[in-house]
Formats: structure tokens, sequence, C-alpha cells
């Protein structure tokens, strides 16, 4: 039985996954039990990195099997009214069945072909409605969730990107958190800077003008989403992949920010300590 | 000629939607036709939709002779500085000698 840890985030999901699979992303064992009874706490990013790793289980033809999941712990409550076991067990936890919290945008799996319709007709106008921004306003918003979508049809095997999100309406704050399980930033820059360190080379994939890609269909993905988020909002974005990762915070206060955590290959993490 | 973006793709999101917009072009510019490619309904568009749309232009036309025979309407701030950017972007890419 492969135990949650207390606190599910980007720093701790590294060793709960390097439990489950190897360097080439294949499970050790077909059959798994996934224990909720230690978790405590678990942020946007330990949503979707667990729901990243339910669906590369789905796509292997792996089992996932809950354990201890009782629906009187607050962070299964959470996860219950984000939607997560309705979306992994079929339905939720909790009869009336959970009402999904209005502040969170409910976790799934997203695949490249029905990307557009869920940015454009699920996740804005739910974003609307808490920023009230107006549709022109978030554009921007839009194009940097294209961009990372687009980048994990072009970069992942998988082809699914697994979105989260939650607005902390007190702060205005919006905290989007996108997992994949592509290759990674650290191996796609090596493709053209081989030596890199992996921070380095997530630093570098942030640059404007830099890409991996030859030819014309060269991405802006990464630069413009922390150019919007950062320097336009004042928020935050953090990569995770490989061994590395980046922070990205300009500091500025402004009238709703936006933290995107996005987390690459998430596959990787901690496996080479093994 | 006004060509209206979407009664030719659904939306402008990827390489291929580009690239069905960008095959228009390239047919008015063989025939040394001016273009006047309407945005009209479309909020945003990404780079790899600008790419295919835009820059793959630049294989057989130069930015100027772009920049003469087509004009961009109905569009949006994002979308205009997103097409800046990229033909910025590949005007400052190091040049073989």
């Amino acid at each position: 039985m492969i135990q949650l840890p207390r606190q599910f985030d980007i720093d701790h999901m590294g060793d709960f996954i390097s439990q489950l699979i190897d360097t080439s992303r294949q499970f050790y064992s077909l059959r798994n039990r996934i224990d909720f009874s230690s978790l405590e706490f678990i942020k946007p990013s330990g949503v979707t990195s667990l729901a990243n790793i339910l669906e590369l289980a789905k796509a292997r033809n792996t089992d996932m099997l809950f354990e201890n999941y009782s629906d009187e712990e607050e962070p299964i409550r959470f996860l219950d009214d984000c939607g997560f076991f309705k979306a992994y067990l079929g339905e939720s936890l909790r009869r009336p069945a959970a009402k999904l919290r209005d502040s969170t945008f409910p976790i799934q799996p997203i695949r490249h072909r029905d990307s557009f319709a869920q940015i454009e007709l699920e996740f804005l106008p739910w974003l609307n409605g808490k920023l009230q921004m107006g549709t022109s306003s978030l554009a921007r918003l839009a194009t940097c969730l294209k961009e990372t979508f687009n980048n994990i049809k072009d970069h992942s095997t998988e082809d699914i990107g697994c979105m989260f999100a939650q607005f902390f309406p007190r702060s205005r704050e919006l905290m989007i958190a996108i997992s994949d399980f592509g290759i990674g930033i650290p191996a796609e820059v090596g493709r053209v800077l081989p030596k890199l360190t992996d921070e380095e080379a997530i630093e570098r994939a942030t640059k404007r003008g830099f890409s991996s890609k030859f030819g014309r269909n060269r991405g802006v993905g990464l630069d413009e989403i922390i150019d919007y988020s950062v320097n336009a909002l004042g928020g935050t974005v953090r990569l995770f992949s490989g061994k590395g990762q980046v922070l990205c915070d300009g500091g500025r206060k402004h009238c709703a920010k936006i933290k995107w955590l996005l987390s690459w290959d998430i596959s990787r993490i901690s496996v080479a300590d093994r | 000629m006004v060509i209206k973006v979407l009664d030719h793709v659904r939306q402008c999101y990827t390489w291929e939607d580009g690239e069905k917009i960008g095959t228009l072009i390239r047919r008015a510019f063989d025939r040394k036709e001016k273009i006047i490619l309407s945005f009209v309904n479309v909020n945003d568009a990404p780079s790899s939709f600008v790419n295919a749309a835009f820059i793959a232009l630049l294989d057989k036309y130069d930015f100027d002779f772009i920049r003469q025979h087509l004009r961009v309407i109905d569009s949006t701030r994002q979308i205009n500085d997103m097409i800046k950017r990229r033909f910025a972007d590949e005007n400052n890419k190091p040049h073989a000698a």
C-alpha cells in the first residue's frame, strides 16, 4: 500500500510518484493501493499530480485502488468537493452529492482535442464569474492556457493535461495547476543545449526567443505565461520538471494575481535517488 | 479580398488551424493579390496558429511583401501583439552567413 504524503503539494509529490513508477514511466505493479489516511492537506498542485498519475495508470492498464478515504476528514471532503472522487470513482462520496465548491474549477483530465471547448466554454465563464473582468480582459489568460495545452500536445506522449483551479476571493488570487506527463522541459531543452542542469534548462526555456523546436513553429508559451502572470499581473509562476524547479515572482501588487503551477514530467522526480 | 478566418476554421488554436489560413493567404499571394484577414468573433490566437498562418509565409515571401499584401482587421490587442511579436522574433533570429 502506498501512502499519500501528509502535505500533498509540488514539493512532496516526487517521493509518492517515485514509489509507483520508474524512469520510463512504467508502473512497478499493475495493481496499486493508495492510502489516503495520512493526508492532512492537499494543494492544487497535489490535486493535479494525483489526477495525472491516475490518468497514466489508465493509459497503462494499471489498477489504482483507494483505501482509507473517509469523508469525515477535511482533505477528503475537499477532494470530493473538487470533483475528484466523482472523476475517479464514478460518484462523489457524500449523499446528497458533494456540492462543487464555487471557488474551485473541478479537477479534470483534458485531452487536447477537448481543450479549446473546455477553456472557452467552461473555464473562462467560470473565471469571469469570479473576477468580473470581461472576456476581452481574459484573452491573454486564454492564450496562456492554449499555449500550455498546445505544448502538451507537442511534447507529451499522453496528450492529456490535468487542470485544476482555485480562486481565493478575499485576496482575489487565482491558482491554476496543470500537470502532464511529457518528456519534460530539461529533456526538451537538452535536445538543443545538452549540458544544462534541469534547473538551468527550465530557466532557459522561459527566456523569450528560446525554443527547442526547429522551423517556424517556435512557441512563446512559457515566456508569454510569465510575462502575463508575473509582469502584467504581479503573480507567480512555478515550473517543476525533472529534478528542477523555477519560481518566477515579480512581487508587485495588482487587482488580481494569478499563480500558475505547471508540473511537467513529474514522473522523473526523485527516481534517480532510488 | 476579405477572408473571415472563422469561415474556414472552427477555431484559431492549433498549427493545423493556422495552416488552413496560411494556405489561403499563399494562394492569394501567388496571384499577387492583396488580402484582408478578418478575425471577427475571435478573441485570441496562440503562437501555434500564428506561426502556421503568418510566420510560415516567410518561407516564400519576405516581410515587406507580406506587409504590403496582408492586412488584419477586426482583431484584438492580443492577436495583434502575438502577430507582431512572432514576426519580431523571426526577424531577430540569427541568420546563417
